[in-house]
């Protein structure tokens, strides 16, 4: 027995439907630990995990992070002035600095305060440059120790209006999520005309994930309930609204059980999974009752008939996340297996449920609207009538749009993924002016003294004043300009030593920058750095600005290489379902197009930016365009089986299927359309894009298929 | 009325003045500023204490901090029964070790005096220390043994 287009995955919904009360029980079954499962779902908080994939650069922040022993991280405190901090203000944040040093699982705190004068015979570790008392002329000690010229950061800026406090915490003491409240109450209660604002890796971290979970509970309610509603709208009918939306919640409920069931946590990329898996559901929910309603023949006949296109189209969808899984990172693995595994079991959860609803619900009567199928009928008269015009313009466009897409830039921002109207976003912004930035470059050299001063002095004057922290800068402090001997250095605090220089010989270099890529500046700025920082000798260049920076262009590019292996595998799937190799250019040109077009128009909403997220959603996006196809080649060929003649089988495909690929794309438009209520810059792109895509590829599908299937009748005839 | 009063502000007065080490057992939070060298600079820090009291002693615990620096506290302080004298000693791992210590308690103060010389510049920081307990306070300051006109710390507690 043949196994159809669907690979006879259909036969799920048919089995359900002679077994209908075994199949209620193990459906019952699965919907319980679906919902028992769901308390249990976890959120990632660990950003590096976003950009670490096995190159050199990932390896050695592995690596650096590994050796961490306690495993640290540093909370940074801005703390902003009206104007220059006032004696009495500065004896208050240092009170808050030394309480800090109380708290358990605080390592140190590094400020102003701690800043001392070169030691001498009365003051073994240095005069602190702030003393007891602290006089409004504090000013003078300030430039006094600027003038020793270590270029040693003053944690205060040049105007005396902005502080920054970096406490280091010991994350196997207690998570940021913990400590950060307790660091916080310190500041409880600043000076009036003083502000403060948190900041860090971790910190970003933690508030990427806090967005992340109301983003999560709120899209998917939203999403649902916007379906639903515009189902409701544009079918009019109740009946048919639940067959097409029960089974669709199910499985996009079972894909987030199936995160829990495979210890995955949810991050900012796979929160989009189950609203893509609802609107998919409801798709096919649509196109199955739609053909309910129309036929009259039943829930067999339904399933017999749409199930193996919706199979095939879950198919297509799951190898085009699959392709993902050839990328090196860990997060987009797990992504891309979420995604193949949820869209296999969504629709699997779906054609059940569908069935056996479909056994006890009938659509009504009432005939669904005709503008779905009149707006189908008449793209597809326009391909049929021009065919050559229609070909020759999509191929213009799809030559037009590909060197568009070509021109995207491979760009993946942090400060992105934080929610919309965050202040860290600004306090960064406001730390990369004051101070260097947020984030430490890390360079590691293995040479002489000498040529790591020349270098010292190379990154100074390309990172600024103070934004430079290495044993260098010590050694000034110490006042030798020779590599300072052990005992010298017992006056400096351990762990800094620690720090600087790992081993007898190695030097390590710590560079504060901003994002490389919150603009073009910043990112210059790295690539000047790592430039100056590789010809001056450097051996290893890491961090999590490395890692952002060329992690995040490596991982486009593997993401790039996935779309086109989804391009190539979905379409030879659905060539080789429908049993013609002929079909595989065919399906690539009305598909492809879609997503050029797409990618093509980031230059005009995200400047070009050509990010992780976008190049997922135009990976899935193509999954989902090529459904349509499965869908209007299904009915083309059902009708062509009945003797119909190449451009009759197309007018029939696009009255049956053309009016459910238009109501879908609407339906599937309202559902996507709630990512514009995200907080999240890389879920309202993704849902934009995805958006778009559908539009594109429903007109193509229609005005370029009928030319193509068109165009065969009369190379056939 | 003002005879059972003043009876009860005598008993009051009296007891601190009897036992000024048990009035310094609790959680105390200091802050002042402190020298580590009579020619040093004075540094602001930040302490707290958790002192208890039991058969005649006063254990101390606690940590200081100053800009960088972080110090641990352990002591005991003995009181022999009908006699002003005390005895102990002072452990801070992390900078003066241990040191023996010896003085007196009258009314509301202990004193005490240690020898000690500085673990990295060799310096003799022997210090006469007074303690002052009243009310809800504590304070503490210490004066080089040698020039007692050198003040080496001021420390003022609460609870």
């Amino acid at each position: 027995m043949s196994l159809g287009i669907g690979f006879g995955a259909e036969r799920l919904g048919l089995a359900a439907i002679r077994w209908p009360k075994t199949a209620s029980a193990l459906l019952f079954a699965l919907i319980t630990l679906i919902a028992a499962s769901l308390p249990q779902l976890r959120f990632d908080d660990d950003i590096h995990r976003v950009f670490l994939t096995d190159s050199p650069v990932s390896q050695a922040q592995i690596a650096y992070r590994d050796a961490q022993s306690p495993p640290t991280s540093t909370v940074l405190a801005y703390i902003k002035a009206d104007q220059a901090f006032s004696a009495a203000q500065l004896t208050r944040l240092r009170d808050v600095t030394l309480d800090l040093e109380f708290l358990d699982g605080v390592i140190a705190v590094a400020s102003p305060f701690a800043l001392r004068f070169t030691p001498s015979a009365d003051a073994a570790k240095g005069t602190p440059v702030f003393s007891a008392e602290i006089l409004n002329n504090y000013g003078a000690d300030i430039a006094a120790f600027r003038d020793l010229g270590t270029g040693l950061p003053t944690f205060i800026n040049e105007e005396r209006t902005a502080i920054l406090i970096a406490i280091r915490v010991n994350l196997e003491h207690a998570e940021i999520a913990d400590s950060l409240p307790v660091i916080k109450a310190e500041f409880a209660t600043l000076p009036e005309g003083l502000s403060v604002v948190f900041t860090g890796e971790e910190v970003i971290s933690l508030e990427i994930v806090a967005g992340l979970k109301d983003d999560l509970i709120a899209l998917n309610l939203w999403g649902a309930l916007l379906v639903c509603f515009a189902a409701l709208v544009l079918l009019r009918d109740v009946r048919m609204v639940v067959l097409a939306a029960v089974p669709a919640l199910l499985g996009a409920a079972s894909v987030l059980a199936l995160s829990v069931w495979l210890g995955y946590p949810i991050n900012v990329l796979s929160n989009v999974i189950p609203i893509l898996l609802l609107v998919l559901g409801v798709a096919d929910g649509v196109h199955l009752a739609g053909h309910l309603k129309a036929s009259g023949k039943g829930a067999r006949a339904a399933v017999m008939r749409i199930g193996p296109a919706c199979a095939l189209t879950a198919l297509t969808t799951s190898l085009a996340f699959a392709c993902i899984m050839l990328t090196r990172n860990a997060q987009l693995f797990e992504f891309a297996v979420l995604g193949a595994l949820g869209t296999l079991l969504a629709f699997g959860v779906m054609i059940t449920a569908f069935a056996l609803l479909a056994l006890v619900i009938r659509p009504s009567a009432r005939a669904a609207p005709q503008f779905a199928s009149a707006f189908a009928v008449r793209l597809a008269e326009t391909g049929l009538c021009w065919p050559r015009g229609v070909v020759l313009g999509a191929l213009a466009l799809l030559l037009l749009s590909g060197i568009g897409y070509q021109q995207t830039k491979a760009w993946f921002p942090l400060y992105q993924n934080l929610p919309q109207g965050s202040e860290t976003v600004h306090v960064n912004d406001a730390i990369a002016k004051d101070f260097g930035g947020v984030f430490q470059m890390i360079i590691e050299v293995e040479q002489d003294w000498a040529s790591t001063a020349v270098l010292v002095a190379q990154l100074t004057r390309i990172a600024g004043p103070e934004a430079v922290l290495s044993q260098v800068g010590i050694a000034r402090w110490l006042g030798h300009e020779a590599r300072p001997s052990p005992a010298d250095l017992s006056t400096v605090p351990a762990n800094l030593i620690a720090q600087l220089s790992p081993s007898q010989s190695v030097d390590r270099i710590f560079i504060s920058v901003p994002e490389p890529m919150r603009d073009a500046a910043a990112f210059e700025l790295f690539d000047r750095l790592q430039n100056a920082a590789l010809e001056g000798g450097a051996t290893r260049v890491f961090g999590l600005p490395s890692v952002m920076r060329h992690e995040a262009v490596r991982l486009i590019s593997q993401l790039s290489f996935s779309l086109v292996l989804a391009a190539l595998g979905a379409s030879l799937i659905v060539a080789l379902a429908f049993g013609s190799l002929r079909l595989f250019p065919l399906l690539l040109v009305p598909n492809v197009l879609p997503l050029m077009v797409t990618g093509a128009s980031l230059h005009v909403w995200a400047a070009g930016q050509l990010s992780p997220t976008a190049v997922l959603a135009l990976t899935i996006a193509f999954g989902i365009a090529i459904d349509d196809t499965v869908h209007f080649l299904n009915r083309f060929y059902h009708a062509r089986g009945h003797g119909e003649t190449a451009s009759g089988a197309v007018r029939s495909a696009a009255h049956s299927a053309g009016q459910v690929m238009v109501l879908t794309t609407v339906l599937l438009s309202f559902g996507l359309a709630v990512t514009m209520l995200s907080d999240f810059f890389p879920i309202r792109l993704f849902g934009g894009m995805m958006i778009v895509t559908l539009w594109a590829a429903l007109v193509f599908d229609l005005l370029l298929l009928p030319a193509l299937l068109g165009k065969r009748e009369s190379v056939d005839a | 009325m003002r005879r059972v009063l003043s009876a009860v502000l005598a008993g009051l007065c009296s007891s601190v003045a009897a036992e000024p080490l048990a009035d310094m057992q609790g959680a105390w939070s200091g802050s002042g500023w402190a020298r580590e060298t009579p020619e040093g600079p004075k540094e602001a820090v930040r302490c707290r204490m958790e002192n208890t009291y039991e058969s005649n002693v006063l254990t101390v615990s606690g940590r200081c901090v100053a800009a960088g620096q972080k110090l641990a506290l352990a002591g005991e302080i003995k009181g022999k029964a009908a006699s002003e004298q005390i005895t102990g000693h002072w452990f801070n791992p992390d900078g003066l070790g241990f040191v023996r210590i010896s003085g007196v308690r009258r009314g509301a103060v202990i004193a005490f005096t240690f020898a000690a010389i500085h673990p990295e510049t060799g310096v003799d920081i022997a210090q006469n220390v007074e303690w002052r307990v009243g009310g809800q306070g504590l304070r503490l300051r210490a004066s080089d043994r040698t020039d007692p006109r050198i003040t080496m710390s001021d420390i003022a507690f609460t609870r």
